[in-house]
């Protein structure tokens, strides 16, 4: 939880950053006690990310994104200290009823999960790549590009049908495929140290000038007087965070949008008000509940955290899906208890975070980015103490930044890497069932449901714009 | 004459991959399940290179659409560029990555990793002295999160003798 603080509240720095950097660490322990570190590095990234956010109006993470705009604006008006206590609670409370309600969905969907055959596994993999394909930032055609990406390193290895070595060029290393992990480290980890350190002007800190000082005393008044906004709010970033390909940034833009949109102060957004931090702040947590639905029931990550989660899950010996709720129910029951449990701990952290970020904010930059290049290494080689794993996050780590710097998403190629197995596997063994025909992947319900949600997501938006000219041209 | 843009670039990159893709794929086995190659192991790679032939041919129209005011890459000035200090990070970053890979079984984990700290430290600007002991800090740290609580082999290389 202390590294989630940590790398959290350092801007530019993400929770997915974070979360990868702790896994190496994690292989060596139980499953149970794995999670338990990547669940509360997660949720205390996210909360801490709104720290910089608010003080310095530079998101810690890209989940506190909209927590600037009404944050700063507090901070700016001498109200910084409410901001922050106003953020740590709602952080708690979203995470709190995010949680709640994965545990009551989460069961419930993995009962209907276990109607789906091949046809239907391959359609929802493909589905939770589309989404994440479209909702990434940048052009559709990029988001695409980089899925394909995904799918065709994930090719390289042992065929697993036929047992042929494909891509792998003779080496032995490959034979195994590429390793989630390393990628992930590179793609997140040493790309981002790579745009920092193109400017080395931005080694020099911001500075804080202001003595945090934290103040629950108007707080608990606040919250029941927004306490339908906090659970509209902890439901909207749910619903976002479980779908495949979104997260927390999209969830706490949303989520303060539509605050903004019911609201009677509707004007007042941006201005410094409580409802803005509210919104977000609630949202963003609540999110990663939602994440975990996708995750643990059909074995798609809901977004970037959860895509390492799901390749450490499976280092791990386990298979996320919907037979994880009555093969490992224990588990399972493990992970939502450590879930609630964390947001006590986040409390009390988050509280103790807030008071001593002002001297965080003042370690160099420059220190940060050595350690950060140096752990990247050693936690790739940890994983099987192979050298060729640290060559392999040196190769992500570079061709994230150069898909960065032409504005290709990266989510969509981890999600392509995670899922491209399933994809091909799912694929293959239904064309096999079905004696080569593609018919069962369009004629089933569930399976055609899935196919025209997929077309829908990426021709639904210029359809729908055809139609409304044509109607707008008869008019005239 | 019309110059390349970023758009260009990326879907002549792609059209490029694929066609690499469609090549090798032409050396892999037939499948011998009976119904055509639907089941071998060239079938999904090859589905994969036409999306990507398509999402390529899709980035040279766009950049094409887009000639007029988009930003054109110039190569003449891209050496320029690299000798800045901040692409020189990068690349002086790449290249001690490259170095822990190459030398971390001859020289050892401490003494390998005590250097790269040191020399990206001084790259980035640290002070001499805080630089000595931050490196030393890191490396002992890690040393012993990852060489003794997890126990996991780090190599000890020309400080063997010593027994870490």
């Amino acid at each position: 939880m202390i590294l989630g603080i940590f790398v959290g509240g350092i801007p530019g720095l993400t929770a997915t950053m974070a979360v990868a950097l702790i896994v190496p660490l994690t292989f060596h322990m139980s499953p149970i006690a794995g999670l338990a570190m990547i669940l509360g590095v997660s949720f205390c990234a996210i909360f801490a990310g709104d720290i910089p956010a608010t003080y310095l109006r530079i998101p810690g993470t890209p989940a506190s994104g909209a927590a600037i705009l009404d944050g700063y604006e507090m901070t700016r008006q001498g109200k910084g200290s409410l901001a922050l206590a106003l953020d740590l609670t709602c952080s708690v409370l979203g995470g709190l009823i995010g949680i709640t309600i994965l545990i009551f969905v989460a069961p419930i969907l993995a009962k209907f999960a276990l109607k789906f055959t091949n046809f239907e596994y391959f359609w929802l993999a493909v589905f939770g790549l589309s989404m994440s394909a479209v909702i990434s930032r940048g052009t559709r055609i990029k988001g695409v590009i980089s899925m394909t990406l995904g799918l065709i390193f994930a090719t390289i290895g042992i065929d697993i049908t036929t047992g042929y070595p494909r891509f792998t060029f003779s080496s032995t290393e490959l034979m195994a495929g590429i390793g989630f992990i390393p990628a992930m480290i590179g793609l997140f980890g040493l790309s981002e140290v790579f745009k920092y350190v193109l400017l080395p002007e931005s080694f020099r800190n911001p500075t804080i000038t202001e003595r945090i000082q934290i103040s629950f005393k108007s707080v608990g008044t606040l919250l029941y007087k927004f306490k339908l906004l906090i659970l509209r709010s902890s439901i909207i970033g749910n619903v976002i965070g479980a779908l495949p390909g979104a997260g927390a940034d999209i969830a706490a833009w949303v989520s303060y949008g539509m605050a903004k949109k019911v609201s009677r102060r509707s004007a007042e957004f941006g201005t410094g008000i409580e409802e803005g931090v509210i919104a977000p702040t609630s949202a963003n947590n609540s999110a990663l509940g939602g994440t975990w639905i996708p995750a643990l029931v059909f074995g798609i990550p809901g977004d970037t955290v959860t895509a390492i989660v799901l390749g450490a899950m499976m280092m791990y010996g386990l298979k996320p899906g919907p037979l994880i709720f009555q093969q490992n129910a224990y588990l399972v029951n493990q992970i939502f208890s450590v879930a609630l449990v964390s947001q006590a701990f986040l409390l009390i952290i988050g509280w103790f975070a807030i008071k001593m970020y002002t001297q965080l904010f003042k370690f160099p930059r420059n220190i940060v980015l050595v350690g950060i290049i140096i752990f990247s290494a050693v936690g790739s080689y940890a994983l099987r103490s192979s050298l060729f794993d640290v060559s392999i996050m040196l190769f992500f780590g570079v061709l994230g930044y150069i898909m960065e710097s032409c504005g290709i998403p990266l989510p969509p190629l981890i999600l392509g890497l995670i899922l491209g197995p399933m994809i091909e596997d799912n694929l293959r063994v239904g064309l096999v069932k079905s004696d080569g025909s593609f018919l069962p992947f369009i004629t089933r319900p569930i399976s055609l449901a899935f196919f025209i949600l997929i077309i829908a997501l990426f021709f639904g938006e210029p359809i729908i714009k055809a139609i409304r000219s044509f109607f707008t041209r008869r008019k005239t | 004459m019309k110059k390349l843009n970023q758009d260009h670039i990326i879907g002549i990159v792609c059209i490029i991959l694929s066609i690499i893709i469609l090549s090798t794929t032409r050396s892999f086995p037939k499948s011998t399940t009976g119904f055509s190659d639907l089941s071998g192991p060239s079938f999904y790679p090859n589905v994969l290179a036409f999306v990507f032939v398509f999402c390529g041919l899709y980035q040279v129209i766009i950049g094409l659409r887009k000639q007029e005011g988009s930003s054109v890459i110039d190569l003449s000035s891209s050496w320029n560029a690299i000798r800045k200090p901040g692409p020189l990070n990068i690349l002086v970053t790449i290249a001690l990555i490259l170095c822990f890979i190459l030398f971390m079984e001859i020289l050892g984990f401490i003494v390998c990793s005590y250097m790269i700290l040191f020399i990206l430290m001084w790259r980035f600007g640290v002070p001499l002295l805080k630089n000595a002991l931050y490196s030393a800090i890191f490396v002992l740290l890690l040393n012993a999160i990852f060489g003794k609580l997890f126990t996991i082999y780090l190599p000890s290389g020309v400080l063997d003798y010593l027994d870490f």
